[in-house]
């Protein structure tokens, strides 16, 4: 069975520096045992970039398109802000770690389309947290890092509890 | 952790987790608390079945599965449903933690068996009162 490339107790601190070490060692062109030689016309332009980096891009773009339809929903109908509010603070939280090892600014948010019955957009805050849920479970396999799998897969769970509390809020049966 | 080891802690804690859920079957009425007694024995197959399938998986692999320990304390003397909840709600949690940590450490199917089993436990948690985490198996992030 293969080792994943980074294991041991998993903290923020470790996930965001293990790879943002492995980001840079990979846009430098450099490895952790000394530099690789000078190669003629190489340039940062023409390097894969980290997958685990590419990973993260991804990641931070499925919870910030669902932390838009949560904030978007919360500003539609007030009804929903209380209800909501843990879910919109939970996708923060998540947002504020991968964006750390992402190293990007913030990207420009959309603003998406809310139905007008409040029922119905709790309906589809939760079809879009099960989705997350499961975005996020395909992302952790992919991840070279163990630790960043692990976060991952955390955030996958996360969305999952959002999509089966809200779902009862929704109606649906427990 | 490497994948053996990380399997082998991760059976650790079935072995302590079956132990519990049979214990805490056996506490609570089915007539007086049908749905609390069916969450306890939905979990107790749950991990039962998650137990024998680690004790393959590390067979397969060549190694010794670890052993069950002779017994566990668990915090049962009280009957109440409510009380069996918080005890069940206690060992789903640190399933989760158990199962986070064999994401981090395995690759492929084990991987992917690792986080459905952490969003397994995450969810059932919920069921035995539990609130939704942030992060659900690593509080520490």
């Amino acid at each position: 069975m293969r080792t994943p490339s980074t294991t041991g107790l998993p903290t923020r601190r470790a996930v965001v520096t293990g790879l943002t070490t492995t980001a840079v060692l990979a846009v430098t062109g450099c490895s952790p045992d000394g530099d690789l030689p000078d190669l003629p016309g190489l340039d940062d332009e023409q390097l894969d970039p980290d997958p685990d980096l590419v990973l993260v891009r991804r990641v931070s773009r499925d919870e910030q398109g669902v932390l838009d339809l949560v904030s978007a929903t919360r500003k539609t109908h007030r009804e929903l802000r209380a209800t909501l509010a843990g879910t919109a603070a939970g996708h923060r939280a998540h947002l504020e770690l991968v964006r750390v090892a992402d190293g990007e600014p913030p990207r420009p948010r959309r603003t998406p389309k809310v139905a007008e019955q409040p029922g119905r957009a709790l309906e589809d805050v939760v079809r879009a947290e099960r989705m997350l849920a499961g975005r996020h479970a395909r992302s952790a396999l992919e991840a070279d890092s163990g630790r960043l799998a692990r976060a991952i897969a955390s955030m996958s769970a996360a969305a999952a509890q959002q999509g089966s509390v809200l779902g009862t809020s929704a109606g649906e049966e427990p | 952790m490497r994948p053996v080891p990380a399997l082998q802690t991760t059976l650790a804690a079935e072995h302590a987790a079956v132990y519990v859920y049979a214990v805490l079957g056996g506490r609570v009425s089915a007539s007086e608390n049908a749905r609390v007694a069916s969450q306890l024995r939905s979990a107790y197959d749950t991990h039962r079945a998650r137990r024998d399938r680690l004790r393959t998986v590390i067979s397969d692999l060549g190694r010794t599965p670890v052993p069950a320990e002779t017994g566990y304390a668990v915090d049962a003397r009280n009957r109440s449903a409510d009380h069996l909840a918080e005890v069940a709600l206690r060992t789903e949690e640190r399933s989760a933690a158990v199962y986070a940590q064999l994401v981090a450490s395995t690759t492929g199917p084990e991987r992917r068996w690792a986080v459905q089993a952490l969003t397994d436990a995450s969810l059932r948690s919920l069921t035995f009162g539990g609130q939704p985490e942030v992060w659900p198996g690593a509080p520490e992030l």
